[in-house]
């Protein structure tokens, strides 16, 4: 089975090597189609390889599956169907990304995790509707030097998506 | 006692626990009263309702304990008033009559109630003024009818009555408050003998009750030898102490009263003992002996099955020397001092001969307690048989003594009466003139006292042996307050010493306490044996798990664990199926891969060949002189060295076999293991069926009251097991189908004589096994479902049309209950007829995995079975293959696996049926049925020839899901979707199979309903199509 943890890259970008305020967070980066995305390192429990899923009726097509992280059932949602992006094939660089939200784990699919970056509050300006991203879901963007990278609210992202039972 | 504990949530979960029994007891005794009622007072003039009035009074008095340990207040001001009530009637100062019953139970809702708070299932402030005033006006009620009987006044006198009304339970009722409660259970010895054989009936208990005892005694007897052996240390006392203590905890637990007084005595003498007050003498020792004897005995009687009777006060006797106060022992020296001043006057041989009823258990200790006695005022030469050394062959039952003494024969007389002989004779040995057989009124012999009360003559029995006691009481009150105060007959000064010091002629001495010390050692006493009470008035109420605390040394027989625990060994246990599953998949594997390896010889003989081959070359070489021949005899030799690395290579895969055959050895074990493991902790979480059934009686009983129907309840098969978490669930759904059948199924009296039936109807509820299932069912007597309104609801409703309605089978029209609004009372009542409670049964069998079944004959009753797995974390499951996924179904669901032919299947308007012997079953995907284009989850065996069908579902409403291939069948643990992720409709939840995979298990109810869905009438149109 192919859950072996991928180490999360420990080379911090170069390009915020900013003093680290008080205030600032810890992201993990990712890319999804051509977009950079990050979220809140506290929210990832760990960063795994995309093994055999369980596919389910009945649930939205962004629901890819179920796996089995030792012995535990999580969902896995593909953020690029869920953002309504072309869907693109698994490649050696897909991933993972398990978050642990609320106490429940759901497992995340990217293309790609490229760094762990420290940024600074200051860095972050409030959101505006771009990319494909509602807004609701935008903690903010972060301005870095070459590029802009999309912080997604995962919590609220994941609380619409899979809000727990259902009244049958 | 501590003032408070704190409430953790362990306590707290012990209390409900205790408090659930306890409240049980108390609803289950009173309906055994009701149930005998004929409308007047009650009497309690058999055993048994003397025994269900004290199991009452004893569990309102333990949960008043628990809760005021626990510091829950309310509930024990509620408990408080309603023990002293059922004091009240236990000792027939206030009349046992129905119209307390209301109240009564009132009192118990409202404590339930109570309970349900703390537990957290009901909220808000649990309003107990109204009912505390309902107790306290049947009180005062009380009050005014003793006040009315003085006769009845006359035999509670003995008690310390409080008024309970006025008394304020709030006032710090913590230490002081068990004390006159043990008081009272002291003094009533007559139920609580009943109580015992009642108690000790119970095989299990009895089992343990000797089991424990015997144990206590051995290792007493064993103590006791040591330190008289040894130089006397003290923790051997400790020790001794400790065990008696045991035995008395364990007798008391069981209701053997007179056992119980019987080690009092003796642990009070060790208690000083202990405690240096008074000294370890020879005598002292041999009493100790004695009384070991005399409990070995009890508990033989008591393993004999036959009544263990020993007298009352034969600890006082035993051990009066040591057990008297101070000033008592005091006053008797000096008396004694001076009448020895006078000294020996005439001396004359005498000879006395006892005799003892045979039937006296205690002959022996009696003869013993005799002649110590005598040796106070006498000189004794023989003793026959010899008491002090009776060898277990000898009986004591005919004793002859010489002795001399200077006191008159008949004063020796009187003496030796006090004690429970059946005759004395007193001689004068000398000369052979039988002088005058002194009086031969035979002295109450004790079976004769205890049987007369245990057959419940309370006042009666207990006066005669009460009268004395309390005189003495009274009469040493001045010279003893502290023994005063303690009411406990066993701790008062014996009756026989006091009575028998002023007027013994010769010192009474053995003992001699120091004056200072006693109050001190006396003073210990109250509170000691406030709190036996409450540890004896504990275990009273509950035997089933009092015997074994008291049995102290002992690891308990039942050990309290958070089910929590359980269930997270039961997870474990679940992970540990799948690894096993896991490795029996790789041992699967590897055994394909080392199938065709053989012993290793291959690679020898290719080297040996090669080297051959090596060989002729270069002979051929030499021979022909062709260099050619040469080179290739040196190419073969460079072959065969290569080739050695791969001989290496075979040598370590036929070692890698034989590890694998290790391997597999240890697989299979662990498998033996794993199941073993999963067994265990599965017995482990069953609980018997039958407290949850017990609970019904109250329904039942309040639904007959309350719609003036006659119902017997039977409850069989209350020892069936069920997984605990089941059991918590089932009592709702439970609910519903008995209100169901009290409500709709149950005629009532006048229509059920009109019919022909028994005015009484019978409600069944039974539980058994049934293969790898439990059944439970709920059956009545009374006129069945009537199909014909159910045919008229269901079109009212419109959930049938006409038409479906007219074709349908009475087995549909049966299913149709289960609808959620459907209901077929004409109107709705307080109880039912909403329509919802079928619904809400099947709900929650849905989520326990369980199945039911209903079967109904009209005019005759209605059975409704409810099939549930054992356990709810592991179902068998069958393992089958649709496109890309593998499900499983729960193997009581799959009612057949069929292969049909494709041109065997029929359309019936757009829907594939298949015929399976008689019936017509609708033959669907898994695409179908959840409506899903997914490409992955088809069903990939569309084209062929062959359709392999798992007919699913209950009897009447099946479907035939096709499948690509079946996988076999398993033991499936069940993980929760919702856990990280929602349930889905149609997944009862997931599981992970031995590849690491997920796989999902089927709801086949759900299935069911989705089917009927998104193919409306699907059943009833292949109906149509076949009757065509």
């Amino acid at each position: 089975m192919s859950e072996s943890a991928v180490a999360i890259p420990d080379s911090i970008g170069s390009e915020n090597v900013n003093d680290v305020a008080d205030d600032g967070l810890q992201l993990v980066g990712f890319r999804l189609a051509d977009e950079e995305y990050g979220i809140d390192i506290m929210c990832v429990q760990e960063i795994i390889l995309p093994g055999a899923m369980t596919e389910l009726p009945q649930v939205p097509d962004f629901i890819r599956g179920l796996i089995n992280l030792r012995g535990s059932i999580i969902p896995v949602i593909d953020l690029r169907m869920r953002f309504g992006l072309r869907v693109s094939q698994r490649t050696d660089a897909s991933r993972v990304i398990v978050t642990e939200v609320q106490g429940r784990t759901v497992g995340i699919v990217v293309d790609a995790v490229s760094e762990v970056l420290r940024v600074s509050s200051d860095q972050i300006d409030p959101p505006a509707t771009i990319g494909n991203v509602e807004q609701a879901y935008i903690k903010g963007l972060v301005k870095l030097e070459h590029k802009l990278l999309i912080l997604l609210e995962i919590e609220a992202l994941l609380e619409e998506e899979i809000p727990g039972d259902l009244p049958s | 006692m501590s003032a408070t504990v704190e409430v953790t949530a362990e306590f707290l979960a012990g209390f409900l626990d205790e408090a659930q029994e306890y409240m049980e007891q108390l609803n289950s005794d009173l309906l055994a009263f009701e149930e005998g009622s004929d409308g007047g007072p009650i009497a309690l003039d058999t055993p048994q309702r003397t025994e269900w009035m004290n199991e009452m009074f004893r569990a309102a008095h333990s949960l008043k304990g628990l809760a005021a340990t626990m510091g829950f207040d309310k509930i024990k001001e509620v408990t408080h008033r309603m023990e002293t009530l059922f004091d009240r009637i236990r000792m027939g100062v206030a009349p046992l009559d129905p119209s307390k019953f209301e109240t009564l139970f009132s009192v118990f809702d409202c404590l339930q109630r109570l309970i349900d708070e703390l537990s957290g299932d009901a909220s808000g402030d649990v309003e107990i003024e109204s009912t505390l005033a309902d107790l306290d006006r049947e009180l005062e009620a009380c009050e005014q009818s003793k006040d009315g009987t003085s006769t009845m006044a006359n035999k509670t006198d003995s008690q310390p009555e409080q008024p309970p009304v006025s008394e304020q339970p709030t006032d710090s009722e913590l230490a002081p408050e068990p004390q006159p409660s043990a008081v009272q259970e002291e003094s009533s010895p007559a139920p609580e003998a009943a109580a015992s054989m009642q108690v000790l009936n119970d095989p299990e208990l009895r089992t343990l009750f000797i089991d424990s005892t015997l144990e206590s005694v051995d290792l007493l007897n064993e103590s006791l030898l040591k330190f008289e052996q040894g130089s006397g240390e003290i923790e051997l006392i400790q020790e001794v102490f400790r065990m008696a203590h045991n035995i008395k905890g364990a007798c008391g637990a069981v209701g053997l009263d007179d056992a119980y007084k019987f080690t009092h005595s003796m642990e009070s003498v060790l208690d000083q003992v202990r405690s240096e007050t008074i000294q370890m003498t020879d005598s002292l020792m041999s009493a100790l002996f004695k009384a070991a004897d005399v409990l070995r005995e009890v508990v033989d009687c008591v393993s004999k099955d036959k009544p263990a009777n020993i007298n009352t006060s034969l600890g006082e006797q035993l051990f009066a020397s040591w057990l008297d106060g101070p000033p008592s022992s005091g006053s008797s020296q000096v008396d004694s001092g001076s009448v020895d001043a006078q000294g020996s006057g005439e001396e004359g041989e005498l000879k006395v001969v006892l005799d003892f009823a045979a039937e006296s258990l205690d002959a022996e200790i009696q003869a013993f307690l005799i002649l110590n006695r005598i040796k106070e005022v006498a000189e004794v030469h023989s003793c026959v048989p010899n008491i002090e050394i009776l060898g277990d062959d000898e009986s004591a039952h005919h004793v002859e003594m010489v002795l001399s003494t200077d006191i008159p024969a008949s004063e020796l007389k009187d003496l030796i009466s006090k004690f429970e002989v059946q005759s004395v004779r007193v001689e004068s040995a000398g000369e052979q003139t039988s002088s005058e057989s002194i009086a031969d009124e035979p002295v109450e012999a004790p079976t004769a006292a205890s049987n007369e009360a245990a057959a419940g003559d309370v006042g009666e029995g207990q006066s005669s042996q009460e009268a004395q006691p309390s005189q003495e009481t009274s009469a040493s009150q001045e010279t003893s307050p502290v023994a005063a105060r303690d009411v406990e007959p066993v701790s008062a000064p014996p009756p026989a010493q006091v009575a028998t010091a002023p007027s013994a002629a010769s010192p009474a001495p053995v003992s001699t306490p120091t004056a200072s010390t006693p109050p001190a050692a006396a003073a210990s006493k109250p509170a000691q044996s406030a709190t036996n009470a409450v540890a004896a008035g504990k275990p009273a109420a509950k035997p089933a798990r009092a015997a074994a605390p008291a049995s102290g040394s002992r690891s308990g027989e039942t050990v309290r664990v958070d089910i929590e625990r359980l269930d997270q060994l039961m997870n474990l246990g679940g992970e540990l199926v799948i690894c096993r599953a896991r490795l029996n998949q790789i041992h699967s594997g590897l055994a394909e891969v080392f199938d065709g390896v053989g012993t290793g010889t291959q690679s020898d003989e290719m080297q040996q060949s090669l080297a051959e081959l090596q060989e002729s070359l270069i002979q051929e070489s030499v021979a022909s002189g062709q260099s050619r021949m040469a080179e290739l005899a040196r190419e073969v030799a460079r072959l065969k060295k290569g080739f050695l690395g791969f001989g290496d290579i075979a040598q370590r895969v036929v070692e890698a076999k034989a590890c694998f055959h290790d391997f597999a050895e240890s697989v299979h074990a662990l498998g033996r293991v794993s199941d073993g493991l999963q067994k265990g902790i599965m017995d482990t979480r069953m609980v018997a069926v039958g407290p949850l059934f017990t609970r019904f009686r109250r329904v039942v009983r309040d639904l007959c009251k309350a719609k003036k129907k006659k119902i017997n309840l039977k409850l069989v098969g209350e020892n069936t097991e069920l997984d605990k978490r089941m059991i918590d669930e089932l009592g709702d759904p439970l609910t519903h189908m008995v209100r169901n059948s009290v409500d709709h199924g149950i005629e009532m009296p006048e229509d059920r004589i009109a019919a022909g039936k028994d005015e009484i109807a019978t409600l069944t509820l039974e539980a058994y096994h049934a293969g790898n299932s439990i059944c439970i069912e709920v059956r009545d007597d009374g006129k069945g479902i009537d199909h014909e309104m159910v045919r008229q609801k269901a079109i009212e409703k419109e959930i049938l049309t006409p038409q479906q309605a007219e074709q349908a089978t009475p087995k549909e029209l049966v299913q149709l209950i289960f609808q959620p609004g459907f209901s077929t009372a004409k109107e709705v009542s307080d109880l039912s007829g909403r329509g919802m409670g079928m619904d809400i049964v099947m709900t929650k069998l849905n989520a326990l995995n369980g199945t039911i079944d209903v079967e109904t004959t009209p005019g005759e009753g209605t059975v409704v079975t409810i099939r549930l797995p054992l356990t709810l974390a592991i179902i068998n499951g069958l393992l089958v293959q649709i496109g890309q996924g593998v499900y499983v179904i729960p193997i009581d669901c799959v009612a057949e696996i069929i292969t049909v032919r494709r041109d065997e299947l029929h359309f019936v308007q757009k829907q594939r049926v298949a015929r399976v012997r008689d019936q017509v079953i609708p033959v669907v995907r898994f695409e179908n049925i959840f409506a899903t284009d997914n490409q992955n989850l088809r069903t990939a065996s569309t084209g062929s020839e062959e359709e392999t069908l798992c007919i699913i579902g209950a009897e009447g409403n099946r479907i035939g899901l096709c499948v690509d291939s079946l996988l076999g069948q398993e033991d499936i643990v069940i993980k929760s979707l919702s856990e990280n992720f929602q349930n889905v409709r149609g997944f009862a939840g997931a599981s992970i199979m031995g590849d690491g995979r997920v796989s999902l298990i089927l709801d086949v109810g759900t299935m069911l309903d989705l089917v009927r869905e998104n193919q409306p009438s699907v059943e009833q149109e292949a109906a149509l199509e076949v009757s065509a």
